[in-house]
């Protein structure tokens, strides 16, 4: 991309900018960022982005899953007994006798 | 094992809590991110203070990075937002090399600058930037990132990067038009 609008052409320009010089980082800088880790320690974080993490928790979840599972009883009854129990704490009394026929 | 992994590796163990892997990712991005701090504040004391705050959250935030960047583009991005929240507070105080004696803006030069002096004036002229403006050259030229890295680190789209590459572009060619510069095409060359 060439400019030669105002005569400073693009190779001009870059080659300006190439003129500033880098600064160096001081000793006493280095010296402090070097001593982040002592000055900072702390626990080890978790890291979510291995594919070990990844697998742990997945085996953990199946592992929560098949406990759930055998330990939580089956609600499922074919009796009217567990909804009879449900509309006597839900209407205040037992209302079984009221609708039969 | 490529560069990117293996700063993704020097991360995850920065995470952590090994001082060794920071050090490591320390050493290989300070002066980097020294230079792009002191080309946004134009202040060695401010651009320090930048720099040691982005590799504090270095060592207490690894966690948070997210491998799809690279590890410069994130410090980058840090500093970026540090450098923006000191330029808030202090809204543009007199910077270091603006204190020197200067060509006046848009006076012709009848002598041939040295390098040290074109230096001086290009600092400037980049100091004379809106602020994204310089930060976009700034990434572009001097960090050497690619449009779209800049682009993320700027929180912006590429397309928004090129305007601000090109108008920025456009603002120092005008501020630099009178520099005689055979100086430096003649120092770059060799």
């Amino acid at each position: 991309m060439k400019h030669e609008g105002n005569g400073l052409s693009d190779e001009r320009l870059d080659a300006l900018l190439k003129a500033a010089p880098d600064v160096e980082p001081s000793a006493s800088l280095m010296r402090a960022v070097a001593e982040i880790p002592l000055r900072h320690p702390r626990a080890a974080a978790w890291w979510p982005f291995g594919v070990r993490r990844w697998v742990a928790v997945a085996a953990a979840a199946l592992a929560a899953g098949v406990v759930l599972g055998v330990a939580v009883p089956d609600f499922e009854s074919d009796d009217d007994a567990g909804l009879d129990a449900l509309s006597t704490v839900a209407m205040g009394g037992d209302l079984s006798e009221e609708v039969a026929p | 094992m490529t560069d990117i992994q293996d700063e993704i590796e020097l991360m995850r163990r920065t995470a952590n809590g090994d001082p060794a892997a920071f050090r490591t990712l320390a050493d290989a991005h300070l002066t980097k991110i020294m230079n792009f701090a002191y080309r946004l504040l134009h202040n060695r004391t401010d651009a320090e203070d930048v720099a040691q705050e982005t590799f504090l959250r270095l060592w207490k935030d690894a966690a948070r990075f997210e491998p799809r960047a690279r590890v410069t583009t994130w410090l980058h991005r840090i500093a970026h937002n540090l450098c923006v929240d000191r330029m808030r507070g202090r809204r543009e105080q007199p910077s270091e090399t603006l204190d020197e004696e200067r060509v006046a803006p848009g006076e012709p030069v009848d002598r041939i600058l040295d390098r040290h002096e074109v230096a001086g004036e290009v600092d400037r002229a980049l100091a004379e930037l809106p602020e994204r403006q310089r930060a976009a050259i700034t990434l572009v030229h001097y960090q050497e990132l690619g449009n779209i890295e800049a682009a993320e680190v700027l929180d912006i789209g590429v397309e928004a990067l090129e305007s601000l590459l090109a108008r920025g572009r456009r603002s120092l060619r005008e501020k630099l038009a009178n520099l005689k510069w055979q100086e430096v095409q003649r120092e770059a060359r060799g």
